[in-house]
């Protein structure tokens, strides 16, 4: 039965078992690249571990500088009220004070216009007075001519009284005049006897109250006769109203003795004390003095005495005086006048009889008569009125202030509100950032407590795979463990957005090789593109340097997104990854746009690049000019054009404005398909963001997308890695291929490895050259689509190299891919015996695939189809290793990987052990290290695994060597760190170590051949 | 909401700007009519201030007529001469600060000419200094108050009298 299905079946049984062997791969390439997200994240975790501490430092920092501010606005919030309240009581008083200010000022303004109003009465009262003297004085003179001064006499009894009321029109004032006589005791008789009667005494000695000359004294018939004296004053003559004091002697009274006496000694008008006149009412005596002659001013008092020869005396009514003068002023403001003669202690009253109250003014009035004092003492009438002027104003101030304290309090009472609420917004954003610090905390530690499992559980999977399954079984298996690569690939994302969202995101810096980058990309998706038969190739410029200075894990990860969606979303066709320096690809926008679109990697058009570029293109001009103005400090860094182009189903126009909000997805229709979480693009932004750098992209609905982003990185001033051996310096290679872009990506990974290598794009060139003789090349690698294409060729080019056999025939490889023909490929190969490189290209790959040709003709063949697997179990077979890790899931996962090639695993699940289990003499012959471990990390384990090996060859080079050593010069055991950190600072972290290399977990076939390689090759070469 | 803080904040200004300006009127018009009522007072005090110091100026031109008549006409013969009538005048010129001159002038009918040129001793002129021609009525000076001053003028018209 088994033979018989084999010879009857044999191309479908190949076929079956290379597709699952194929799929396995990829399967296994894809965990891979997930373990690489997955494993990456753990670095990030723990380098995140410190971030709580700044956060709780700032938080500390803001926490304590919240305090100091409320404690000292707390002061303020105590003083406050005392601040109102001065404020209050100062306003309070300030409109007191403007209240009495005003006050005054008011009656200050009415005392003066009191005073000016008395004073005026005053003035006016003095001047009227002055003029009835004038008069009473011309009266005298009048006597003083007519009289004394004529002879005979021109003047009589009846010629005085006539002309005395002809002119009392002058003197409405003055009711009575007389004129007296001097005459002295020797004139008596003859006086007496002219006169016709005799000198008469006035009525004073007996009764002093009737010394004026009222109708008591008049009384002529009752009158004593004056007796003798010195001298004598009789009256002469008399206006007919006071015709009865005619003969009279006017010093024989007390009082009019005194007014004589000063009126001729001064030459002036004198006064009397007030006295009653016949009509009730108060008046004074004015007397002038008559002299024989005109005496000059300066006259002295006895020479004025020794002149006087009469006396003018006149009867003055005050009180009709000042009511005369008060009619004329009526119109003003009315106010009381009285009118005093303040002689003597007591006032005498000449007019008024007020005594009232209130504010009083006193002006003084001068009458003429120095021996006498008279005073005016004037009075509002009405009350004062209401100082409204000061009410209203005090009372506005007051209003003003209180507004202003009440304005102040609502404002200390708002502040304070605020800041009781900023007090609180400050606790609740304390509790909120703490809250999200938690929440990044937890993600971490929930994420990376998800991922060792799920790496467990995704190993077991794929070990599961690679037992004898039936087809259902399989396919179950192949479900679990795409399902779980998803919710890895999920749990990565969310991690990152909540990074980016925290803004807790940092980028690292370290040397990197980009294009090991790309290629270890192309190996995670190498699967899934074969599955779907697409063609997937990389291209990084030759002006891009080898060592960048960046994070590589960041700018992978941005690159996987791209070309996770490009394969998702894309059936046929390519995906096409190109990595460009930016001043390169500026000068190459012109020349791209003649460029056709069917001219791609695969034939199937595509988006175009340029529209790609140009949604970009400002931000290169800007970094040109950039550049420019800090040229000396810019010429270490350098900006990458990255673009991941596909043939995919491209992205609706209504949608390409959403395309990088989160969660976005196109339609229903497509999420179903394709499933994914939407947030790849959203954190790809972010992350090209850090990197300085911008995003865009141009689609075609039906064509296919065009995704290109930027990144600022620095040069590398020092040499890495430098992959290419010289093993193959000095060798040419050919490429054939009708497809120029692919052939160049054939040239650009040859030229990496240090091949110089010739393009053609026909089978017939190289059958020309080879006929000619001219061919140089040792390496032949023609594309199988070009090799099918023209089919007709090949049989007689396999005739004419097996014919040949010459030494430096060249050696045939066919470039092959899932896209060809299955069946094709399988006969072609059965059929010629050739080699077969599959793709997508790869440095490490094609190294091992041309050193194994050029090695040795009986290793050409090539088993089940799958170079490595066959490769890594020729290295792997029968050898002895120890794998250490701590967890058990992890080494029974490292264990069946190791075993599945043919190895012979020993597991230590602890430093200490595996230091133990290493301890020089022993049999193994490499040790796979967990770096993660408690108690004794990896880095540790090494390094005293280290210093025992040291120890041991420097006893066998004294010779001190135990017998069991003997066969062995030198003791160095290869040790491969694995973990889940791929980053730069773990890989220099090994080396530090003296760790001999690293491979990812769970293990990826690849990789794992390429580290073990270099040492079990040159293991066999020194036994 | 700001639009109605807005007119709120509007309708405030203008309300008390009509309230400033109803006060403003208010006050003014009293104020205005105080200060007229007051100018009309103080004018028709001054006038008749004016007023009674010419009367007094009126009445001591008076007292002087009465006083020629008394001593005159009233006296037989009469007991006023230029001599008595000048100093009179001088020494009372402190009565009337305001009247620079005073003088008497006689009617004389022209049947009296004759008799009263013979009288005086001179012959009555006109203002020119000429011979008065033969008219109904005469109105000579026969006493005239003298300057203050003496003067070449003075002395001659002094003669003339």
């Amino acid at each position: 039965m088994d033979e018989m299905s084999c010879g009857g079946g044999g191309g479908g049984a190949r076929w079956k078992r290379a597709r699952v062997a194929g799929m396995g791969e990829g399967k296994a390439g894809g965990g891979g690249g997930a373990a690489f997200l997955g494993l990456e994240r753990v670095g990030m975790v723990v380098r995140m571990l410190p971030v709580p501490e700044k956060v709780s430092a700032r938080a500390r920092v803001v926490r304590g500088s919240l305090v100091a501010h409320f404690r000292g606005w707390r002061v303020v919030r105590e003083t406050w009220w005392w601040v109102l309240l001065l404020w209050i009581l100062a306003g309070s008083l300030g409109s007191f004070y403007l209240f009495l200010f005003m006050n005054a000022q008011s009656l200050d303004k009415r005392r003066d216009s009191l005073a000016s109003m008395c004073d005026e009465r005053a003035r006016m009262l003095q001047d009227q007075f002055n003029v009835s003297m004038n008069h009473l004085q011309a009266l005298a003179i009048l006597v003083s001519t007519f009289h004394h001064s004529k002879t005979p006499s021109a003047i009589d009894q009846m010629t005085f009284a006539r002309y005395a009321e002809r002119t009392a029109f002058e003197r409405p004032l003055t009711s009575g005049v007389a004129y007296a006589v001097r005459v002295t005791h020797g004139e008596r008789e003859q006086f007496e006897r002219q006169q016709g009667w005799a000198i008469k005494k006035m009525y004073s000695s007996s009764n002093k109250k009737q010394s004026s000359p009222g109708p008591g004294p008049g009384d002529a018939a009752v009158a004593e006769i004056r007796e003798p004296a010195e001298e004598y004053a009789p009256v002469i003559f008399a206006q007919d109203a006071y015709k009865h004091v005619i003969s009279f002697d006017m010093l024989s009274g007390n009082e009019d003795r005194d007014n004589i006496l000063r009126a001729r000694k001064s030459g002036k008008g004198v006064l009397t004390a007030p006295f009653k006149l016949l009509n009730n009412r108060l008046g004074v005596i004015l007397t002038y003095t008559v002299y024989k002659y005109e005496l000059p001013a300066y006259a002295r008092p006895h020479e004025r005495i020794q002149a006087a020869i009469g006396y003018l005396g006149g009867i003055f009514d005050i009180q009709a005086l000042v009511e005369k003068l008060l009619k004329q002023l009526a119109s003003q403001e009315s106010i009381m006048v009285n009118v005093y003669d303040t002689t003597n202690e007591s006032p005498i009253s000449m007019y008024g009889d007020d005594t009232g109250s209130g504010m009083c003014h006193v002006s003084v009035l001068n009458f003429g008569d120095p021996s006498r004092k008279h005073e005016m003492h004037c009075r509002f009438e009405k009350k004062p009125p209401w100082p409204w002027l000061a009410i209203t104003s005090s009372f506005g101030t007051l209003v003003i202030a209180l507004l202003t304290g009440h304005i102040f309090q609502a404002t200390v009472h708002r502040i304070a509100k605020v800041e009781d609420d900023f007090h609180k917004m400050s606790e609740l954003k304390k509790r909120a950032e703490d809250a999200d610090v938690a929440k990044s905390q937890f993600l971490a530690t929930v994420s990376h407590e998800i991922r060792t499992p799920m790496n467990g559980v995704l190993g077991m999977l794929q070990m599961l795979m690679d037992t004898d399954l039936d087809t259902t079984q399989q396919d179950y298996v192949r479900t679990a463990q795409a399902s779980g690569k998803a919710l890895v690939s999920l749990i990565n994302e969310v991690l990152d957005q909540a990074k980016i969202e925290s803004g807790k995101l940092e980028l690292e810096t370290v040397p990197f090789d980009l294009r090991t980058v790309c290629d270890d990309i192309l190996s995670l998706f190498c699967g899934k593109a074969q599955e779907k038969g697409l063609e997937l190739a990389v291209y990084v410029s030759d002006q891009v340097p080898q060592i960048l200075i960046g994070d590589p894990g960041r700018i992978r990860q941005i690159i996987t997104n791209l070309v996770g969606n490009s394969i998702k979303f894309t059936e046929r066709g390519h995906i096409y990854l190109t990595v460009h320096v930016v001043e390169e690809v500026m000068s190459c926008l012109e020349v791209e746009t003649g460029i056709q679109n069917t001219n791609t990697l695969s034939g199937y058009p595509v988006a175009n690049r340029r529209c790609s570029w140009e949604s970009i293109r400002l931000f290169n001009r800007e970094l040109h000019s950039s550049e420019k103005s800090f040229a000396p400090i810019a010429s270490d860094s350098i900006s990458l054009v990255i673009s991941v182009e596909d043939t995919g189903v491209g992205i609706p126009f209504e949608a390409q404005s959403r395309v990088f909000t989160p969660f976005m997805q196109v339609g229903p229709s497509i999420a179903r398909i394709h499933g994914g979480t939407g947030i790849g693009l959203s954190i790809s932004k972010c992350l090209v963001g850090l990197m300085k750098g911008e995003i865009g992209f141009a689609s075609k609905p039906h064509v296919g997308s065009t995704f290109t982003f930027t990144a600022v990185l620095m040069r590398a001033h020092c040499k890495g890695n430098d992959i290419k051996s010289s093993e193959f310096k000095g060798i040419n290679a050919l490429v054939v291929d009708h497809r120029p872009v692919r052939a160049k990506v054939t040239k650009y990974h040859l030229q990496r490895l240090g091949v110089k290598t010739e393009l053609t794009a026909e089978l017939n060139q190289f059958i020309s050259k080879l006929n000619s003789g001219s061919l140089t090349a040792k390496l032949v690698l023609i594309d199988k689509e070009t090799w099918l294409k023209e089919s007709h060729c090949t049989p007689l080019l396999v005739n004419k190299l097996r014919n040949n056999d010459k030494p430096d025939s060249p050696k045939l490889f066919l470039l092959g891919s899932s896209a060809s023909s299955p069946k094709g490929g399988s006969d072609t190969s059965r059929e010629h015996n050739l080699n077969v490189i599959m793709k997508p290209l790869r440095a490490s790959m094609l190294q091992v695939s041309l050193r194994r040709a050029l090695g040795g003709v009986d290793k050409v063949h090539c088993r089940n189809g799958v170079v490595g697997n066959s490769t890594l179990g020729s290295l792997l077979h029968k050898k002895q290793i120890i794998v250490v890790d701590d967890n058990i899931v992890n080494l029974k996962v490292a264990a069946g990987a190791l075993k599945k090639y043919g190895a012979e695993v020993t597991c230590a699940d602890s430093g200490k052990k595996a230091i133990t289990l290493l301890k020089p003499p022993h049999n193994f012959d490499a040790c796979f290290m967990d770096i993660q471990m408690p108690e004794m990390d990896g880095f540790e384990a090494t390094r005293r695994i280290r210093v025992m090996e040291r120890d041991l060859n420097e006893r066998i080079e004294r010779g001190e060597a135990p017998p069991e050593c003997a066969s062995i010069q030198r003791w160095r055991t290869p040790i491969l760190a694995m973990t889940a950190d791929v980053i730069q600072a773990t890989h220099e972290e090994c080396l530090k170590s003296e760790m001999d290399g690293y491979v990812s977990k769970p293990f990826e076939g690849e990789q794992l051949y390429s580290e073990v390689a270099r040492f079990f090759q040159n293991h066999d070469q020194v036994e | 909401m700001v639009k109605l803080s807005t007119v709120a904040v509007v309708a405030w200004v203008l309300a008390s700007a009509a309230l400033w300006a109803g006060l403003h009127w208010r006050f003014r018009r009293p104020a205005l009519h105080k200060a007229e009522e007051a100018l009309v007072c103080i004018c028709e005090e001054r006038a008749r201030m004016l007023q009674d110091q010419f009367a007094v100026s009126v009445n001591h031109v008076h007292a002087l007529a009465i006083l020629v008549v008394t001593f005159h006409y009233d006296k037989h013969p009469p007991a006023l001469d230029q001599d008595t009538f000048a100093v009179y005048v001088a020494r009372t010129s402190f009565e009337r600060p305001l009247l620079s001159g005073v003088a008497y002038a006689q009617r004389v009918v022209h049947a009296d000419r004759e008799s009263f040129e013979r009288q005086q001793g001179w012959i009555i002129k006109t203002m020119k200094h000429e011979p008065s021609p033969a008219q109904d009525e005469y109105a000579p000076v026969i006493y005239s108050q003298p300057p203050r001053r003496p003067s070449p003028t003075s002395r001659k018209r002094r003669g003339e009298s």
